[in-house]
Order: C-alpha cells, then structure tokens, then sequence
C-alpha cells in the first residue's frame, strides 16, 4: 500500500472535523450548565440522573441536567471520532485499519459491558 | 462548591491542559494530584474528573494538531487496540500486584527513559525494515521544513502500547507518558508527531474508563464541568506554544516532565499519599 497524500488530507480534514464540532457542542452546553448553576437560588443538588431524567431535567432548565447532557456529549466525541475512521478507511478498503477501529470498538464495548 | 474553591479546580485545569496537550500526556498526573493534595477533594471525584479532563485535552489538542496534519492518525489506529487490551488487563492485574513496587519499578524506567532522551538526540530513520504503510510526513511549523519520516519496530511499538495501557490501568497514569518516548524513540517517529499522536489516542483509552464511572454515578458533574472547560481553554493555548516551541526543545522538556512524574513515583512508593 503506497501512501497517498490525498487520502490523508481527507482523512485529517473528517476527523479533525468531528474533534472540533464535539469540543464546541460539549463545551458550549458545559458552559451553559455552569452558569445556570451560578445563577439558580441556592444551589442544585448533584444528583445521580437517567437519560430521562435529564432530558426532563433540560426541560425544567435543571443546571446539573444541563451539565450531564455536556459531559455525556464530551463523552462521545472520542466513540465518534473511532466511527468516522472506522467509515473512512471501509470506503478506502483498507481492510488493516477497518480491523484496527473494529477492535477498537469491541475493546470499549467489553469494558463498559464488563464494567 | 464554593467560589475559592472553584476557581482553584479552573487554574488547575487550565494548566493540565497546557501541559497535557503540549506532550500528548492527557494531564491527569496533574489533575489528581493537584485535586486531591492541594484542594483536599476526595480521591473518587479526582479521578472521574481526571477522566473527564483526559477526554477533553485530547478532543481540544488533537482537533488542532489533526487539523495541521502533524497526528498519524494511521499509526495511532493501529496503536489503539494495543492500549485498550492493556488497560484491561491492567486494571484485573491491579488487584494482584503490588501498588508501591510497581511505582517504584515504573519510576526507574521513566529515569532511565529520560537519561536516554536527554543525552542521545533524535535520530532520522531510512530503515528498510521500516513498516510502509505507516510512513508520515507533516511541515514543521517552526523550521518552515516538510518532514517525511519512516515508521520502523511496530511489534515493539505494540508492546509499549499494550504496557503504556498497563500502566494506566494499575497505576491510572502513564498512557501518553510511555507511548511517547516509545514512539520516539523505538519507532522513529519525530517528537512533534508522537506527542500529537499520542494526543489523538488518549481520549479513547480513557473513554471506556469514563462511560463506566459516568454510569456507576461516580462522575461528580460540577467538578468535571469546570474541569473540562478549564482543560478546553489550556488546549487552546498548549498547541500554540508547541507551535513554537523546536522539536528538540520539546523533547528535552518531555525528559524533564518524565523525571517530574518519577520523583511523584517515587514519593508514592515511599508510602506518601500523591493521589494516584
């Protein structure tokens, strides 16, 4: 396989592409949560929420909802970024890499199942 | 969380984010000591902050050195599983192995890794044995200069990779802080390269760790919020001074940070509490 500057440019450009719109997206709703957590009387209690609850949560403006949706969203962004690769490199059949994201992808999956 | 106290957890950050983005080394040998020593938080919530903020140095570096072209992204992806295998098994043998023996051992390698670093200086690879499809090339921003480099040693590559994950595994340090050097050192790779790179793999190593605090609730959201905003805003700077900053003259300071983390190591092989 013979290294080809286009590909790469491609490939740069995707990734980096989802790397920036995951730190705006997560950043951006970390510091949303923040501040309603400044402004909301007296505090809010940390408590522990499922994906229901924070949904409801944002709903009702909830800060420490707000603050769970930016931190699962930051979470994400390195899951993303292993899909997009993984994408690239089955539409550039490069079956070594494909192996490589797919294992990867079942390392992570073992863990939080294991975990 | 009171104002003081939260404008120390920022700072912080800020700094692990710098430093962390500018080595590829994360920043939670910061963030953990600093967290629980200087601001007496609780060890528990250090950690899944840590996490937090590895996930964001990474995410805010490598989206800048990615979109400069310096990440392999090729050879981060075949490091990757060697990592994510290591950490796993890392974190079962843990249980077995002894915490401060292993501080100790792992403090003798990163003195002798930065003896190496320091006195020998990084040598241009044209191995024939070199593993082609992994070669790279990037412009240096600070000698204007295109630079094609091979990449040779992928099994002992892997080896340090599944290691550099073993650490982080039982010691929750070490991920960036061995790939690095192995990267550099054994792999050709110039050090500009391998710490973006590194950068580029450490948000995945530590995602599994985090999806599985974040869904035990041990992930306490205000401290990890500020945490990742202070990191986000280092990295944004951290890539800036690296931009400057000679290959060479990253390489040494690596060396010194390497010694940082032995001396830390070591404290905690002497039966100090350090946090991690």
């Amino acid at each position: 396989m013979i290294y080809d500057e286009h590909d790469h440019t491609r490939t740069d450009h995707w990734v980096s592409l989802v790397l920036r719109a995951g730190m705006v997206l997560s950043m951006s709703v970390l510091l949303l949560g923040i501040v309603l957590y400044i402004l909301s009387p007296g505090g809010s209690p940390e408590v522990d929420m499922s994906p229901g609850e924070i949904v409801n949560g944002i709903m009702n403006g909830n800060p420490i909802a707000v603050i769970d949706l930016g931190i699962i969203l930051l979470i994400l962004t390195p899951l993303t970024r292993v899909l997009t690769t993984l994408a690239i490199f089955i539409v550039d059949r490069q079956p070594r890499f494909v192996l490589a994201s797919l294992l990867v992808l079942g390392i992570i999956l073992a863990a939080i199942v294991l975990g | 969380m009171d104002l003081l106290l939260a404008l120390g957890v920022i700072i912080i950050a800020i700094l692990a984010g710098i430093v962390g983005s500018m080595f590829g080394i994360g920043g939670g040998i910061i963030i953990i000591p600093a967290l629980t020593i200087a601001l007496g938080l609780p060890i528990k919530d250090a950690i899944g902050a840590s996490l937090i903020g590895v996930i964001a140095t990474s995410t805010g570096a490598a989206s800048r050195f990615v979109g400069q072209g310096i990440v392999n992204i090729r050879l981060g992806m075949i490091l990757e599983p060697a990592t994510a295998i290591g950490s796993m098994v890392g974190a079962v043998l843990a249980v077995y192995l002894d915490q401060y023996i292993l501080s100790a051992v792992f403090a003798v390698l990163l003195v002798y890794s930065s003896y190496y670093m320091l006195r020998r200086p990084e040598a241009a690879v044209n191995d024939e044995r070199c593993v082609e499809y992994l070669n790279c090339t990037y412009c240096d921003p600070v000698t204007k200069e295109r630079v094609n480099y091979n990449v040779r040693n992928l099994g002992k590559g892997l080896l340090a990779s599944f290691f550099a994950g073993n650490m982080s595994g039982m010691l929750g340090v070490g991920g960036g802080i061995v790939k690095v050097p192995a990267m550099n050192v054994w792999m050709g790779v110039p050090m500009r390269a391998a710490t973006a790179t590194s950068n580029f793999m450490i948000g995945v190593t530590a995602l599994a760790g985090a999806v599985v605090l974040y869904a035990n609730g041990l992930i306490s959201p205000v401290l990890a919020a500020l945490v990742a905003l202070g990191v986000f805003a280092g990295t944004t700077l951290g890539p800036r001074v690296a931009r400057r900053t000679a290959g060479p003259t990253l390489r040494r300071y690596f060396a010194v940070i390497m010694l940082g983390v032995a001396v830390l190591m070591l404290v905690k092989a002497a039966g100090f509490e350090v946090g991690i």
